[in-house]
């Protein structure tokens, strides 16, 4: 490794070095990978050319672990070891998908507690873990395509994706060995190549109908900015469940309710997904059924299709309905509604849309690549490649409410949906007992009254409350939220102290030491070492943070700081840069972060002239309100 | 449980955290505001503190900027809303905080109750008799303004009145209006 070289400020800095970066849409039917070359985004296509990766992954003795075309391939003869629409299942109790699990065909481990595992002929496997291969194969496509490692991807979720679903979509990123710069909501990503594609302002509608998730963005697009004004959705609707319920349809019309079983149910799901594709052109298809002694043949007409699925896209307006009340705005105030995900195609949701939002909806966008390469285009900036002064900014809101559990079960809302994120909101409570000197805190997501109609996210106690008559404690809760849409809950006695902080773990997510386990493991396969990729993240880190602090000090040393302040920073520098070369990598770690601790002021002192500038500056550019 | 206190001493977040909303967009300490000149403002500071122009920086400054971006959405979301702003340039203004009071306007609680009345008949139509709906929300929507115009006049002439008691029998006004405006447009 080049050691850095520490110039004094004033003097130029190194040029900047392009880094690699990519934008990943991790599908529940498909995931793809985008990345800006020379200012264009662009799906990187695997060896033969196809740029959609199904989202399957197959656990075999004979071939291992095979993903995406392969996989999909023996889906119907390998039902239990393949494993598809694993989205479906991300950051989910097992009670949570039993009603889906019922149709799915796979084997779940009946365990008590944590998130569902499958049984597969190698062993039992996460939904986590799962999705962690499909990203192994985006890693390397994107890995070869541009000749070298990524800096950090952004991943997209679907905006109503709450805590415990965006928790594990990180973990899976980070079983991949991916450094995630920002969980990004689909709808959001979809307005950005969208907007920035056509160059067009004014207030968007995103319906974003997928494999399995639905959501609805209302945004206003502004000269690079995207303000997200307000979302809405459910995160267990869409085309899968069209495939569904054309395949309960064939299982009725055939006769076949009493020969279920797992093969035939995943062939009959095929069945109804290309019949689905096919109707989007045709008036109707014919369908042949042939398995062991069975064989029916019959004709689906797309009438008999649109009567089967209308409930289903029915139930898509109701987010909408609620998103526009919560934007409040009205419709003719919408200048474009732009349609996202696959299950767009189908003529009956473009049809129902257009005429809840009184307008033709705009379908001109790849609705399967859209989201994929607004993700690369927000992955470009934040490493730092796009310099131009007209950057983007997403301004993403939560899409659920979140609260606090209280007496009676009811919940006590601490940060409404809808609300701009980041955001950080306190609220005091009190003991309901004399004496009392520990409370037990429960955060929980969702918009119902009741405790147990919501998410649970995490309950953590604080102890040490001096006892005191019931009433008479001030517990202060912080909420904070980060721009990922993740939480973190703190609590606080303010007349003692005492003090308690969690990072919100979802009760179905990994452990922190479950993700080491399994990172450890990995690497035993590869017959890599532990240590050294422990050493090499820190030389990188220590990497990065000199390269900033010294684009911070070239740009405002003079100005911010007193040379003491300045000559502390160098020393700092110098310490770490001088020892970064040698493989202890705690030694390293700690001066990254004595190195961070003195420069706080500095960073500080920088955002809040920043903010000077940003206000000066605001009164020439109000003139053009 | 590991107590970590992780926070920077008020002396260096420099004096941005001590600053009130109307400080922080730079607004005059006063009720009326211009809406868009609010959203202009509101994306220029965030442009300038948002956690994603800070995504390459060193742990503090990403710290920092979730931090300070929060303070901008929540000053933001409270000089929006006519109520959250009255109510907090109240604050600013009364240094004693009233409890809460109760109303004794018998006008407006003759008028709260017969407005109710009127939303509870819609309700029990079937279906909802739509352009009773909208009459009764015009209705609302009539008086939330003029409630909104006496707030404007009694802040304006607040130095020398300080009739904080008015202006926050005002608020009270306007939030019934506005929550039964919220109600009624969830039957819609």
């Amino acid at each position: 490794m080049a050691l850095l070289q520490i110039t004094e400020p004033g003097q130029s800095t190194t040029p900047h070095q392009h880094r690699l970066s990519v934008g990943i849409d991790l599908g529940t039917t498909h995931s793809l990978v985008a990345t800006i070359r020379s200012g264009i985004a662009d799906i990187l296509p695997d060896s033969d050319g196809q740029c959609l990766l199904p989202s399957v992954v197959r656990y075999s003795k004979e071939a291992g672990i095979e993903v995406g075309d392969l996989a999909k391939a023996k889906a119907a003869v390998d039902p239990l070891n393949t494993i598809a629409s694993v989205k479906r299942l991300m950051g989910r109790g097992l009670a949570d998908v039993s009603h889906t699990a019922n149709h799915l065909p796979y084997q779940f481990v009946d365990a008590d507690v944590g998130m569902p595992r499958i049984n597969t002929e190698l062993g039992q496997v996460s939904p986590v873990e799962v999705s962690a291969e499909i990203l192994k194969v985006l890693r390397d496509r994107a890995q070869e395509a541009l000749g070298g490692e990524l800096s950090g991807v952004v991943i997209t979720v679907p905006a109503y994706f709450d805590d415990a679903q965006r928790q594990a979509t990180r973990d899976a990123a980070r079983l991949a060995g991916l450094s995630v710069l920002r969980l990004l909501n689909e709808p959001t990503a979809a307005a950005v190549a969208y907007g920035l594609e056509k160059g067009d302002e004014g207030i968007h509608v995103i319906y974003d109908l997928g494999g399995g998730t639905f959501d609805v963005s209302i945004l206003q697009l502004n000269k690079g900015v995207f303000e997200v004004l307000a979302t809405a959705g459910d995160s267990a609707l869409g085309g899968d469940d069209m495939d569904q319920v054309i395949a309960e349809w064939l299982i009725e019309q055939a006769g076949l309710a009493n020969k279920l079983e797992h093969k035939l149910l995943r062939t009959l799901i095929e069945q109804a997904r290309s019949a689905k594709e096919l109707l989007t052109l045709r008036s109707e298809v014919e369908i042949k059924i042939e398995y062991e002694q069975i064989s029916w043949r019959g004709v689906l007409t797309r009438e008999v299709f649109e009567g089967l699925v209308m409930a289903l896209v029915q139930r898509t307006l109701l987010p909408c309905r609620r998103a526009l009340k919560d934007a409040s705005i009205t419709l003719d105030e919408i200048k474009a509604v732009v349609m996202v995900g696959g299950a767009t195609r189908v003529p009956l949701v473009r049809n129902t849309v257009g005429t809840f939002f009184e307008c033709q909806p705009l379908v001109d966008l790849d609705p399967d690549k859209v989201v994929a390469l607004g993700a690369a285009r927000q992955a470009d900036q934040l490493v730092g490649n796009n310099n131009s002064a007209a950057g983007l900014l997403l301004l993403d809101v939560t899409p659920l409410s979140l609260g606090i559990a209280t007496m009676g079960g009811l919940v006590e809302k601490i940060i409404p949906r809808n609300t701009p994120i980041p955001v950080a909101k306190a609220q005091e409570f009190t003991t309901f007992k004399d004496g009392q000197t520990a409370m037990q805190l429960h955060a929980v997501q969702g918009e119902r009254e009741l405790v147990d109609d919501c998410r649970s996210l995490a309950q953590f106690v604080l102890h040490g409350i001096p006892a005191m008559v019931a009433g008479a404690a001030k517990i202060k809760v912080s909420f904070q939220v980060d721009a990922d849409g993740l939480l973190s809950v703190s609590a606080e006695e303010l007349s003692s102290g005492v003090q308690s902080r969690v990072q919100v773990k979802p009760s179905y997510g990994l452990t922190d030491d479950e993700i080491t386990a399994m990172l450890r493991d990995s690497m035993a396969h590869a017959a890599d070492d532990v240590a050294s990729r422990l050493l090499k993240e820190q030389q990188m880190d220590a990497e990065r943070l000199l390269e900033s602090v010294q684009a911070a000090l070239a740009m405002d040393g003079e100005r911010l700081l007193e040379a003491r302040e300045k000559e502390l920073i160098l020393q700092a520098m110098h310490n770490l840069s001088d020892n970064m070369t040698g493989d202890d990598h705690l030694h390293i770690k700690k001066l990254i972060a004595t190195l961070n601790e003195v420069s706080t002021t500095f960073a500080a002192r920088r955002m809040d002239s920043s903010m000077q500038a940003a206000l000066k500056g605001h009164r020439v550019d109000e003139i053009d309100l | 449980m590991g107590v970590v206190k992780v926070s920077v001493s008020n002396k260096d977040m420099t004096d941005f955290l001590q600053k009130n909303y109307f400080e922080l967009f730079d607004f005059p300490l006063q009720f009326d505001l211009s809406c868009p000149t609010l959203r202009v403002r509101y994306r220029n500071l965030q442009a300038s503190v948002h956690p994603d122009q800070y995504a390459g920086g060193t742990a503090q400054e990403r710290r920092l900027a979730v931090q300070f971006s929060a303070l901008i959405n929540q000053a933001y979301l409270t000089l929006k809303d006519p109520l959250q702003r009255g109510r907090y340039l109240l604050s600013l203004l009364d240094d004693v905080n009233e409890p809460a009071h109760t109303v004794q306007d018998t006008a407006l609680l003759l008028e709260q109750m017969s407005l109710r009345e009127e939303f509870d008949e819609i309700k029990k139509t079937s279906p909802v008799e739509v352009s009773r709906l909208m009459i009764l929300i015009e209705k609302i929507e009539t008086r939330q303004q003029a409630v909104l115009t006496d707030l404007s006049a009694c802040f304006q002439h607040m130095n020398e009145t300080k009739n904080t008691k008015k202006a926050s029998k005002l608020l009270d006004k306007y939030q019934f209006f506005s929550k039964l405006h919220d109600e009624v447009l969830e039957l819609t």
